[in-house]
């Protein structure tokens, strides 16, 4: 079963996207902010990291340059939620690889048919609804 | 003029007198030579008396009736005499002949024994071809002197000469009376030190003259006057030149912008004292010198000096930003423009800087565009949350009436704080366009600060804080909005909490004065640097510091709380270190401060 790791400072996204994404047949696991879910990450490295940007404590874009130069052999894929748009607060992410901006309202549709087609969650879950 | 009289005389006697006796000397030397000629030709035997013939030198010394003839002799040439006949009581002075006389006829001075100077005029006299005698005649040198018989005519002349030398005198005082007269008037006119015309009755002789000074005089006045009308439109036209100057430097001291003025060498001719604060330097460092000199800032020091080196013909105005300071850094504009010379405007006298510094509006501009980033956020917030709800209530198939209800009211929640959120924008928006007016009514200030106090202690950003409330139970009441104020303590609050550290304390304490009232708002956080305690009440300024900035906020919270206060004709100020902690002091007037204040 593939692990996913949602990162959000609102109980209620989180909530929600759990609800959704384990009846897909992913592992969720959850963090509040940045500091959190890098801890859980050195624990154990998730298949899929789903992080909000603008959070206490450790924001999504520090998290993501800590796993970068922390994690340079990082195999798992990054969706960064981001309401903020504009062009430059994107271009620190130029070094990280396999990095996705998810602009906000994220649409669930939308990420559960990128999730499935990068990382399908087993081949059992995969095939499971079709049964 | 008894002197000069006398003068006159003695001189003109003088004169006759030395005339008289050179005209006598030569009468003398005449008949001396001519009397000398004719004995020395006559035959020696007939000059040497001998028995039977008359002594004919005696004779003729007799007849000449000369006083002045002394004597004559004839002498051998051993000089012993062999005739003599001379006056009574003069002898016949000894006296060599040189070896061999030069002529047969000369003369000579000598002396008698007496003292007296005698001519003697001598010849040799020859028997055959024999100088066998020298014939001598002496005659005294006339002397000058008076005789008796001169007397009376002396004293003639001396008396007409004495009479007329007043005469005279007073002749030529006539005449020279008008130069006197206009010497005088000359004199007085220097001395007044002004220009006049001189009037004089004057003889004939001298109008010509007189006339011609006048003109010339005329001519300088004309000349003077002239010079001084040129003086006095030199003078004005320097006075206005200077207050045009002064006028113009002033009105370049009150605009809001650092200029400079360079001259055609490139050095300063003129700087106002923004450019001194702008830059930290002083006056005199900069005037008369080239920016290279004094300016730390090498962009800078570049683009003056580019400019300034252009030729003439392609010069126009340019424009330049440059971020300048290391510490604090400041956005500057700096403008470049010629200057035309005002006889040739194809002609560069030099180049106007005018540097703007836009560090506040760019701070402004950034901090709108942040602003608006925020805003974008904040509502976005809500609607994500929005939109995965409905699209879960859209997909679930599975129906449960629990999970459909729960996500009603989620989204109802967000809904709600969505129309908050509008609704503060809204109000914010309005304070600063001043577009709301404010509601007073009689305000317990006790119970609506221990009220407001209360609701943020017990919100999720007090956990971990140590709050204390030091209000005076008999603190007095206000004439105030209450929805506004709510707003402006509950902000102070919310920022005392937000910039708080764990364990941290926060107090809300009143002081009460006459006249006033003061809400005191105290945290121990991360405190605000004093740079930073000018900005932070401007609309959109969101803190530098990065602990700051871990802080969830729009930039508003302070602006919108210095606003209300100030509806309400109060204060909203900071006293803060960092590291320390921060006080925020909001002062109300009282009605009766208030009247005072307005009085």
């Amino acid at each position: 079963m593939k692990s996913i790791l949602l990162v959000d400072d609102e109980p209620m996204t989180l909530r929600i996207m759990r609800q959704a994404l384990e009846k897909d047949g992913f592992e969720i696991r959850t963090a509040f902010d940045g500091r959190d879910a890098l801890e859980k990450i050195i624990v154990r490295p998730p298949d899929v990291l789903i992080t909000d940007i603008d959070m206490p404590r450790m924001t999504g874009k520090e998290l993501c340059l800590m796993i970068q130069a922390s994690m340079p052999d990082r195999r798992f894929p990054i969706f960064l939620t981001t309401s903020l748009t504009a062009l430059e607060h994107r271009n620190w992410s130029g070094k990280i690889s396999d990095l996705t901006f998810v602009e906000k309202p994220v649409s669930l549709r939308k990420l559960r048919a990128a999730l499935l087609k990068i990382a399908p969650p087993t081949d059992s879950a995969a095939v499971g609804p079709s049964q | 003029m008894i002197v000069a009289s006398l003068v006159a005389i003695t001189l003109t006697v003088a004169t006759l007198l030395w005339h008289q006796k050179e005209s006598q000397e030569k009468q003398i030397r005449t008949q001396g030579v001519s009397l000398t000629r004719m004995l020395s030709g006559l035959p020696y035997e007939q000059l040497v008396p001998s028995q039977g013939r008359q002594d004919l030198l005696n004779t003729i010394f007799q007849s000449q009736h000369d006083p002045n003839f002394v004597y004559a002799a004839i002498v051998d040439p051993e000089n012993n005499p062999i005739a003599v006949a001379s006056a009574p009581g003069s002898t016949v002075p000894l006296m060599d002949f040189p070896d061999k006389p030069v002529g047969w006829l000369s003369d000579r001075m000598v002396s008698a024994s007496n003292g007296d100077n005698i001519i003697e005029f001598y010849s040799p006299l020859h028997a055959g071809k024999n100088t066998v005698a020298y014939l001598r005649l002496g005659y005294r040198q006339p002397v000058v002197g008076v005789s008796l018989e001169q007397v009376p005519f002396l004293a003639t002349l001396g008396l007409i000469i004495f009479l007329l030398t007043p005469l005279f005198y007073l002749l030529v005082r006539k005449e020279v009376r008008p130069l006197r007269e206009a010497n005088e008037k000359i004199t007085t006119i220097i001395e007044s030190e002004e220009f006049q015309k001189i009037d004089l009755q004057v003889p004939v002789e001298l109008t010509g003259f007189l006339d011609r000074f006048t003109a010339f005089v005329d001519m300088a006045k004309d000349r003077i006057d002239v010079l001084e009308n040129d003086q006095t439109k030199l003078v004005t036209s320097k006075n206005l030149i200077t207050y045009s100057k002064s006028r113009i430097e002033n009105v370049l001291e009150a605009l809001p912008e650092s200029v400079l003025i360079l001259d055609q060498s490139g050095n300063i001719s003129f700087a106002n004292r923004n450019l001194t604060t702008l830059l930290g330097v002083s006056l005199d460092d900069v005037i008369n010198r080239n920016p290279a000199d004094w300016c730390v800032n090498q962009e800078l020091i570049e683009f003056i000096s580019r400019y300034s080196k252009q030729s003439s013909a392609s010069r126009l105005s340019e424009t330049t930003r440059l971020n300048v300071g290391s510490v604090k850094q400041k956005n500057l504009v700096i403008k470049a423009y010629p200057i035309f010379s005002t006889l040739d405007s194809s002609d560069i006298n030099g180049s106007l800087i005018v540097i703007r510094d836009i560090t506040k509006e760019s701070s402004s501009q950034r901090q709108q565009g942040e602003f608006v980033g925020h805003v974008a956020h904040e509502l976005k917030t809500p609607l994500n949350t929005l939109m995965l709800y409905t699209e879960a209530l859209i997909d679930d198939d599975e129906d449960d009436p629990k999970d459909r209800i729960e996500a009603a009211n989620i989204m109802h929640d967000e809904v709600e704080r969505l129309a908050g959120l509008i609704d503060n924008l809204l109000s914010i928006t309005r304070i600063e366009m001043g577009q709301i007016s404010i509601e007073r009514q009689r305000l317990r200030l006790h119970d609506f600060l221990e009220d407001a106090f209360e609701v943020a202690s017990r919100t999720e950003l007090a956990s971990k804080l140590t709050f204390e409330l030091d209000l005076s139970s008999t603190l007095t009441s206000i004439m105030a909005d209450k929805d506004l104020l709510r707003i402006a303590i509950n902000n102070l609050l919310t920022n005392a909490m937000k910039y708080s550290r764990p364990g941290g304390v926060i107090s809300l304490s009143s002081e009460e004065t006459e006249q006033s009232v003061q809400i005191v708002v105290r945290d121990e956080g991360i405190g605000i640097s004093e740079e930073e305690q000018e900005l932070i009440f401007e609309r959109f300024y969101r803190s530098e510091d990065s602990e700051a900035r871990k802080s969830a906020g729009h930039g508003l919270g302070l602006a919108l709380a210095r606003d209300i206060v100030q509806l309400h004709y109060g204060t909203l100020t900071v006293n803060s270190k960092p590291n320390e902690g921060s006080e925020f002091v909001i002062q109300i007037w009282k009605e009766t401060g208030m009247l005072k204040q307005a009085v």
